[in-house]
């Protein structure tokens, strides 16, 4: 593999020292991404062997984050991609309707690499709805969760987030700094990011240790700079999860392995699921087996695998995708804002029956992509904002040159499940590894009502906190996967349900799922990684229960 | 009729215009075509010149016989929104990579790269929108030392 300077990323020091050979594992973890590097790690723990497969690479974040946007973040050929990790192969392609940009990042770390770190719980009121367990059956997990990665509220909001919060103060929304949301508030982000760390002349560890404020969550978090894997600020599950789940000794991570197929066999009472046939970098297959198979490669990607396995499917996989499709509305003021400084995301309202509204920090280019690529062209007067959709020429060259004196929220909405939104097989079109996804996402009216009682909300945070009203724009987006759950949901019912309350499969024993794609709803609107890790912490929990 | 790269130029104008139809340079001004013609050739080789034909034809419907990097700004505004609304899916995706690598060519770090991909000078982007960059930190926003 190629070193610095080629295009293939290779593994940080301390996670090849780590690494060992696991040669006849229990489990078989599909995907090293949010969820499948917090299973691997807690069966591993339990005692259990496991091998976990990536098809990324494993990023050094000293090495190859270089916080440049257009590197780090294009769809084409950047770092974080859904693709191979030589970056002059081509991406893995998927077809789409009704939803432009699937956003993957292929890597240890998956999606958590570009995160902004936002790890909300799930909001009770919904996951009462439709989670068989129940809310308060999960809080032990997210406690877990919260204490491993670790999470940090912040103390002090950056400047961008002070004015977010000064709208919201405007708009009557109260401070509520619970945990578990059962009411509309404002709060402080519960971030997976270490403590911000002391100030010192130079930002170097070890003398400096925690998170530096630097803005670049999205980007790729390198900081402090020369910090050890482990004390990257950021806690994506390639320096907090992966590396715990390797110092047990007895979980190996292979990267550069696509999986293209569950292999199962059929027993007296059933089928189930004894290994993977996967490819590595150089195209030769390989074949491993394990007692328990957990999928994790994501909700776009687990369905594929399914579907492509020819797995038995009574009608739920692949559907009922849940995106909260994201909205963006932003506004200049008549000072500096600055939203580069600081964490993403550092304050949020909840508003449970609806969704969230957060301030965001992006670089130009990410703020110019989210703004101003919308669906509708120069459009805009029927709401509080002047402007709507694509904005091109003079006018974009305007909003551009006010980017510093420019906040910009977030809008995210609970939407709703539709069993016709989700993944299947593309007829037609095919990568490497098998017929691609086809991703197609509508949102219904009800979700698009509730977005548009989030989006007067935003608005009226945005005017609150003192924004020139003339330059109100709303950016009028497609729906994208920036999140993405619900195509594997757990159930009861086999007849409506992909898995049961274990996330195991109901019609394939001993294979689980430990992404976002169990989810049964959008568990309210708000970031789904950390639900999506206290269930895989759950999970691994039924698994040893069940088969050890 | 123009060549791939004028008509790339054009395009990239239109999105990020330079003088004299802005005060401020734009995409023009920094041969935004190499990039766009780096990136339609990494998705499809051949792409720049199946982009040209097809430009070129929607220009055709605004004005007879002239090429789209003949049209004014405003009329080459006009072809971009019609392809970005074409009835055909392919074509819809093309006008919104087309939209989204013109902009990425100003307001990404690509002008401020020298030819070893190494960032030597600021680009056009990072000045017109004074964005400093990305940084180490802010030790305004750190925590005061204790002692």
């Amino acid at each position: 593999m190629a070193g610095p300077g080629g295009r293939i990323p290779i593994a940080p020091s301390e996670a090849e020292r780590l690494n060992v050979r696991v040669n006849m594992p229990d489990v078989l973890v599909v995907g090293c991404g949010g969820g499948g590097a917090v299973i691997a790690k807690e069966l591993a723990e339990a005692g259990l062997g496991v091998v976990a497969l990536e098809a990324g690479p494993w990023h050094d974040p000293q090495r190859d984050f270089t916080g440049l946007e257009w590197d780090m973040l294009n769809p084409i050929d950047a770092v974080f991609r859904w693709g191979p990790a030589d970056r002059t192969k081509p991406p893995w392609p998927r077809r789409r309707d009704g939803i432009p940009l699937l956003i993957s990042t292929a890597g240890v770390g998956g999606n958590t690499l570009h995160f902004g770190a936002n790890c909300p719980r799930g909001y009770p009121g919904t996951m009462e709805l439709d989670w068989p367990m129940g809310y308060a059956a999960m809080i032990p997990h997210y406690e877990k969760v919260e204490a491993t990665l670790p999470i940090t509220v912040p103390e002090i909001a950056s400047p961008k987030d002070q004015l977010f919060i000064r709208g919201c103060e405007k708009a009557g929304i109260d401070h509520v700094a619970d945990a578990d949301v059962v009411r509309a508030g404002w709060r402080m982000q519960p971030n997976a990011i270490l403590p911000v760390a002391e100030e010192a002349p130079e930002l170097r560890y070890p003398r400096t240790d925690g998170c530096t404020q630097c803005g670049q969550c999205i980007v790729g978090c390198r900081s402090p700079d020369y910090a050890p894997l482990e004390r990257t600020a950021k806690r994506s599950t390639n320096v907090s999860y992966a590396p715990l789940a390797m110092r047990t000794g007895r979980c190996e991570i292979r990267t550069g392995c696509f999986a293209t197929r569950i292999l199962t066999e059929q027993t007296r009472e059933g089928l189930r699921a004894r290994g993977v046939r996967y490819r590595d970098l150089d195209g030769r297959v390989f074949e491993q087996d394990a007692r328990i198979v957990v999928l994790a490669g994501g909700a776009i990607e687990t369905p594929r695998l399914w579907l492509a396995s020819e797995l038995p499917d009574t009608g739920s996989v692949g559907r009922n995708l849940t995106t909260h499709w994201f909205e963006y509305l932003s506004a200049e003021f008549p000072h500096d804002v600055e939203m580069y400084m600081g964490q993403t995301a550092m304050a949020r309202a909840d508003f449970p029956g609806y969704g969230f509204v957060e301030s965001q920090g992006l670089g130009p280019l990410t703020y110019a992509f989210v703004s101003f690529l919308g669906r509708s062209w120069n459009s805009g007067g029927e709401g509080p904002w002047t402007s709507k959709g694509r904005v091109i020429g003079s006018a974009l060259k305007r909003k551009m040159e006010a980017y510093r004196r420019t906040l910009m929220l977030v809008v995210c909405v609970d939407d709703e499940s539709e069993p016709s939104n989700g993944v299947s097989l593309a007829d037609g079109l095919a990568d490497e590894n098998n017929p691609a996804p086809f991703v197609r996402y509508h949102p219904t009216q009800t979700t698009t009502a509730r977005r548009e009682w989030l989006v007067d909300k935003a608005a009226e945070i945005l005017l609150g906190a003192g924004a020139i009203p003339e330059s109100l724009h709303r950016a009028d987006a497609a729906p994208s996967t920036v999140h993405m759950h619900g195509t594997m949901r757990l159930g009861t019912d086999p007849a409506t349900s992909v898995l049961d309350d274990g996330c195991e499969a109901h019609q394939v024993k001993r294979l689980f799922v430990a992404d976002t794609s169990p989810f049964p709803n959008g568990i309210g609107g708000p970031n789904p990684t950390l639900t999506a890790q206290a269930l895989a912490t759950r999970t691994a929990t039924k698994i040893v229960e069940r088969y050890f | 009729m123009a060549t791939a790269d004028e008509t790339l130029r054009a395009l990239a104008e239109t999105v990020v215009p330079g003088p004299p139809h802005d005060d401020t340079l734009g995409a023009a001004e920094i041969q935004a075509e190499g990039f766009i013609g780096h990136y339609l050739e990494s998705v499809i080789p051949g792409l720049s010149e199946g982009v040209t034909t097809i430009l070129d034809g929607m220009a055709t419907e605004t004005r007879e016989g002239a090429a789209f990097a003949q049209l004014s700004l405003e009329e080459r505004a006009a072809v971009l929104q019609r392809l970005c609304e074409h009835e055909m899916q392919d074509l819809r995706e093309l006008g919104d990579l087309l939209l989204a690598l013109s902009l990425a060519s100003v307001y990404s770090e690509w002008s401020g790269l020298d030819a070893d991909g190494e960032l030597t000078r600021a680009p056009l982007g990072w000045e017109l929108t004074r964005w400093p960059g990305p940084a180490d930190g802010y030790p305004s926003l750190l925590r005061k030392r204790s002692g």
